[in-house]
């Protein structure tokens, strides 16, 4: 095949399976993935498919600043009400609401009367309790504001419907202020509650959302206060996961912008530099990608979906195969004049192939993980990197062409390396002390390394705007959308019944100050059995209508004035409260609260000020399918087992290269001099980090691998060249064009004020340099012990 | 979800600071034959007011009547303040848009704008106080009569929500001094306030004003507050 055929041929290939694996290409971002064990996958699934539903689909906006508040936030209110991105908008209760509500509760007043009829009725309706009702209500009577309260008390001479209001007040610090929008309590900012259509992570649609609303509060302030040529005084804050996602993403991404420009930037000049050529960039990146391509599309024909992660970590294996090709170009470019490319492959074809596979074997011990996620990202590594190395051996002779005179730069380089390993070989004190100060580094540090397990901090939000979201939800008294109790049962009935007892408990949890309080839909619904009970209760005291009209009588009040009440227990004209009730009522938004959860039903307790989960696990105890769920402490195992799972892979990784490098070389001495570049590179790199006090993290111990599998290279390429001295000058010009591309694709990284990014930047960056650093000492061992082989002493 | 607040305390908060507002005197200023317009004109004149009240609610499932005295004060143009003394002390405040209740179980305060019912009657108490005829016509229907001496001005709420809840109203005042009010609502129950000991042309120091207007330091009941008092 001529090599015109076999470039199309590739290209055409590249291009297939790059179609392929982004048309069935499925992203999935569920944490799941990375959970090792059945029952806790099924914990975090409810607590994520939970978390986002209700509350982080909620926005608070705060308006304060000028007396035209209250105006300003109706009519962005009423703006909003309309948005696409808007489900719905909360901003206070009209008369209309507020009479609704009172329909709603007021004629099942009877059914709500208590939480637990059989423990308190016999003393609530017994002559005492009706005659401290009857005291109570004489009181509430003499009152200046009783005006309705006279109007209702002969249906309702118990105050039952106090009580109901009484129960809902408790949820909400919110006051129906001006213009009968919500207003916090000191009544300094006006509040507007809205839920979002689509999820608070999709970012695109959030940014439109919330560019729209800064754009219309601005409209409206100005409209507010013309006259003030500087605009309102009104100002506006918010606070939701949206909001806060949406800043982080725009400074993640701006910061990954600026990164990519530099790194390419400084790649591009690299290769300029060496290569004196763009389609040596060109044919240097074709290669990763042919393993990032193939690799994806063969994971797409056995899955149909695939992690963000593992794609992530398949961008980052560019870095890793880039070598490949870089050290077939600079090879050949230092070949005699009228090399072939194919003859300059077959010089460093042992070396390619025994690097390659040896990677290769480093990452498939990731397959061995029980973390489904990093299952998928080994065997991405595991076919991608042969790919890589296919490609280079197979397919880039076709794309070079016979051999051009190297570069000056080229040139120098190799002459250069030559020169130090020959001053090395003559002082090798220095080629012996290099790696006992990496070793010394190595034991020094890694006792002192500090794991960093708060996933939070992977990702830097921006402070601002956490500012910003935590003074409002101060202000509302927001309950925590990361915290909550789940109950799950088969149907609404079962979890309504769960939640009463859910919610006698939290009820104990609070007066023991383990949690400050609860929001949860026992305050506007209890079960219907529950309902029922109550009636009942009344129903069982057949002398009630007679001792409550003798007792209120004595009390001062007409006989006969609250046969009404005795009529509606007898005949409540209604159902219980029902789900549905609240659904078409003003309080619908209760409802978030009782959701769907694949066949079961989910009723959510919101907690705020949680002291103590553990104290509020032992409260549910015995208490079947209830679940205290603390997204942070999930994720925070999550990403400790991760970690762990890791750092074992990683063992096993090494162990895997060794034996790999012991039976590519057949030779102990050899196998381990092959192994120490990447070891003792990986070693002294967290060795380095301890040192320093720089906490590490699970992108560490991934990037760690990728240190690993790069390593090799150096360590295959180092002793193969101990045995090719010839090769000496072209394979550390080689290492040294590899090591800049890593450090300025990755390295730069390590400017990043995203942890994660900061991680992989440091470990890859510092872990290939040192490899690189390593690399000459291990040849001058290398060479001696070549040498002692051939002319044994 | 916002609060939903009693319509119970709405309700009957602001009905009775229309009661209270209603019954502040005029000054004594003779006029042969008064007119609602001399009348309004008055009250606009009036100036800060202190009077006693006592006041007797008859309500339809009581036997007896609920008897209830105290003072009353208003400082123009936007305060006023009622102050239970028997039986129990109790205190409500309504200082611009904003109302505060205060007895032994603790304080509340809401804002007018939360009721339909509370806005259209503070603040047609505001507009009688500062002799407002035109915006008193808005959601009043007025009758005006003199008999015995005696001026009678009859008040039947035009707001659909108001009206439901409130028959009519009736203010009785000798000479531009206001002497009793009446309340009827649509459920039978009766308010009789009487005003005794009235004194006008009030000028409220600023330390009275503290001591008067505000809602003392206190408990707290449901979203109240423990003191509206701003700092100085």
């Amino acid at each position: 095949m001529s090599d015109f055929a076999l470039r199309w041929m590739t290209l055409l290939a590249c291009a297939g399976f790059a179609l392929y694996g982004l048309a069935r290409l499925e992203l999935t971002n569920s944490i799941t993935h990375f959970m090792p064990s059945e029952n806790d996958v099924e914990l975090v699934e409810i607590s994520l498919q939970l978390v986002d539903s209700p509350l982080s689909h909620r926005m608070v906006i705060s308006i304060g600043g000028g007396p035209e508040r209250n105006r300003v936030a109706a009519e962005l209110a009423d703006v909003l009400r309309d948005h696409p991105e808007v489900d719905w908008v909360e901003n206070g209760f009209d008369e209309d609401s507020m009479r609704g509500i009172f329909d709603l509760y007021f004629d099942r007043r009877i059914y709500l009367a208590s939480e637990s009829p059989s423990v308190a009725f016999p003393a609530f309706i017994d002559d005492e309790g009706l005659d401290r009702a009857a005291q109570r209500l004489r009181a509430r009577l003499a009152r200046p504001d009783s005006m309705l309260g006279a109007r209702i008390a002969p249906l309702d001479p118990l105050g039952l419907f106090d009580r109901i209001v009484e129960r809902i007040r408790s949820t909400q610090p919110l006051e129906t202020g001006g213009s009968g929008g919500f207003s916090t309590p000191d009544g300094e900012f006006a509040i507007i509650l809205l839920g979002l259509a689509s999820s608070p992570f999709d970012f695109a649609k959030q940014v439109v959302l919330l560019d729209d609303i800064d754009r219309e509060f601005e409209r409206l302030s100005k409209i507010a206060n013309p006259t003030d040529k500087h605009g309102s005084e009104l100002t506006m804050e918010r606070s939701g996961v949206n909001h806060v996602a949406v800043a982080s993403e725009k400074n993640v991404k701006r910061e990954v912008n600026f990164i990519s420009l530099a790194s390419i930037s400084i790649v591009t000049m690299l290769f300029l530099l060496v290569f004196r050529s763009l389609r040596h960039l060109f044919i240097a990146v074709l290669t990763p990608i042919a393993g990032f391509v193939v690799a994806l599309a063969v994971a797409m024909s056995t899955s149909t979906q695939m992690h963000g992660i593992t794609l992530a970590f398949g961008f980052v294996l560019l870095g890793v195969a880039i070598d490949y090709p870089i050290h077939l170009m600079n090879h050949h470019a230092l070949s005699p004049a009228g090399t072939t490319a194919r003859q300059s492959v077959a010089r460093i074809r042992s070396s390619l192939l025994s690097s390659g596979i040896t990677t290769s074997f480093a990452f498939l011990a990731l397959s061995m993980s029980d973390f489904p996620g990093l299952r998928e990202m080994g065997l991405f590594a595991a076919i991608g990197v042969p790919v890589s190395l296919a490609m280079t051996i197979l397919c880039l002779p076709a794309f070079l062409g016979g051999a051009r005179a190297p570069s000056h730069i080229q040139r120098r380089m190799s002459r250069g390396f030559e020169a130090l390993i020959a001053w090395l070989e003559s002082r090798f004190g220095i080629a012996v002390a290099l790696p006992i100060c990496f070793a010394v580094i190595a034991a020094a540090g890694i006792p002192s390394t500090r794991w960093e397990d708060d996933p939070s901090e992977l990702m830097a939000a921006n402070p601002e705007t956490l500012e910003e979201s935590n003074r409002v939800r101060s202000r509302v008294a927001d309950f925590d959308p990361g915290r909550f109790v789940v109950g799950l049962a088969a149907d609404r009935e079962g979890a309504l019944i769960l939640n009463d007892e859910i919610h006698a408990r939290l009820g104990r949890a609070i007066e023991a100050g383990d949690i400050e309080a609860v929001m949860s839909m026992h305050s506007f619904i209890w079960s219907e059995s529950l309902q029922r009970k109550n009636l009942e209760a009344f129903r069982a005291d057949p002398t009630l209508a007679m001792r409550l009209d003798t007792v209120y009588s004595r009390a001062g009040f007409r006989s006969g004035s609250f046969d009404g009440f005795v009529d509606a227990v007898a005949e409540p004209g209604v159902d219980p409260l029902t789900p549905e009730d609240l659904e078409d009522s003003p309080l619908a938004r209760v409802m978030d609260s009782l959701v769907p959860l694949g066949e079961r039903w989910a009723v959510i307790t919101y907690l705020r000020g949680v002291n103590s989960g553990d104290a509020i696990r032992e409260r549910l105890i015995g208490l079947e399918n209830a679940h205290y769920i603390d997204q942070g402490e999930i994720v925070g195992e999550v990403y400790q087992g991760f970690r762990e799972s890791t750092v074992r892979m990683l063992v096993v990784g090494s162990a895997v290269v060794f034996l790999v490098l012991m039976i590519r070389y057949r030779h102990f001495v050899r196998g381990l001099f092959a192994f120490l570049p990447p070891a003792m590179a990986a070693l002294s790199t967290f060795g380095l980090f301890g040192l320093l006090g720089i906490s590490v993290n699970v992108v560490s111990a991934v990037s760690l691998l990728v240190v690993l599998g790069m390593g090799v290279d150096y360590g295959v390429f180092t002793v193969d060249s101990a045995r090719q001295p010839e090769r000496l000058g072209a394979t550390f010009s080689s290492l040294l064009v590899s090591c800049l591309t890593s450090i300025f694709v990755f390295g730069v990284l390590s400017f990043s004020g995203q942890s994660a990014l900061r991680s992989l930047g440091l470990t890859v960056g510092i872990g290939t340099t040192f490899a690189l650093l390593l690399s000459p000492s291990i040849h001058v061992f290398a060479r001696r012990f070549e040498r002692r082989r051939i002319e044994p002493v | 979800m916002g609060r939903c607040h009693s319509p119970v305390s709405h309700f009957g908060q602001i009905i009775l600071v229309v009661l209270i507002g209603l019954a502040f005197p005029t000054s004594a200023k003779e006029a042969p034959q008064p007119t609602l317009e001399s009348v309004m004109a008055s009250l606009a004149r009036s100036g800060g007011v202190e009077a006693r009240f006592r006041e007797s609610r008859q309500l339809t499932i009581l036997s007896e009547p609920i008897e209830s005295a105290g003072m009353l004060y208003f400082a123009p143009p936007d305060s006023l303040a009622r102050h239970v003394e028997e039986p129990g002390e109790s205190r409500i405040i309504v200082r611009a848009d904003r109302v505060s209740f205060q007895d032994e179980t603790g304080t509340q305060t809401l804002e007018l704008g939360s009721s339909e019912v509370a806005r259209a009657m503070v603040g047609n108490v505001m507009v009688l106080m500062r002799g407002d005829l035109d915006a008193l016509r808005k959601d009043y229907e007025i009758r005006f009569d003199v008999a015995d001496g005696l001026w009678n001005l009859d008040l039947e709420p035009r707001d659909r929500i108001v009206k439901q809840m409130i028959e009519r109203l009736r203010v009785t005042g000798s000479e531009g001094q206001l002497i009793r009010m009446e309340t009827v609502e649509t459920s039978g129950d009766i308010t009789r306030t009487e005003f005794l000991d009235v004194k006008v042309g009030f000028d409220y120091s600023d330390s009275s004003r503290d001591e008067i207007f505000y809602v003392r330091d206190g408990g707290t009941k449901g979203t109240s507050v423990a003191s509206d008092r701003p700092a100085r």
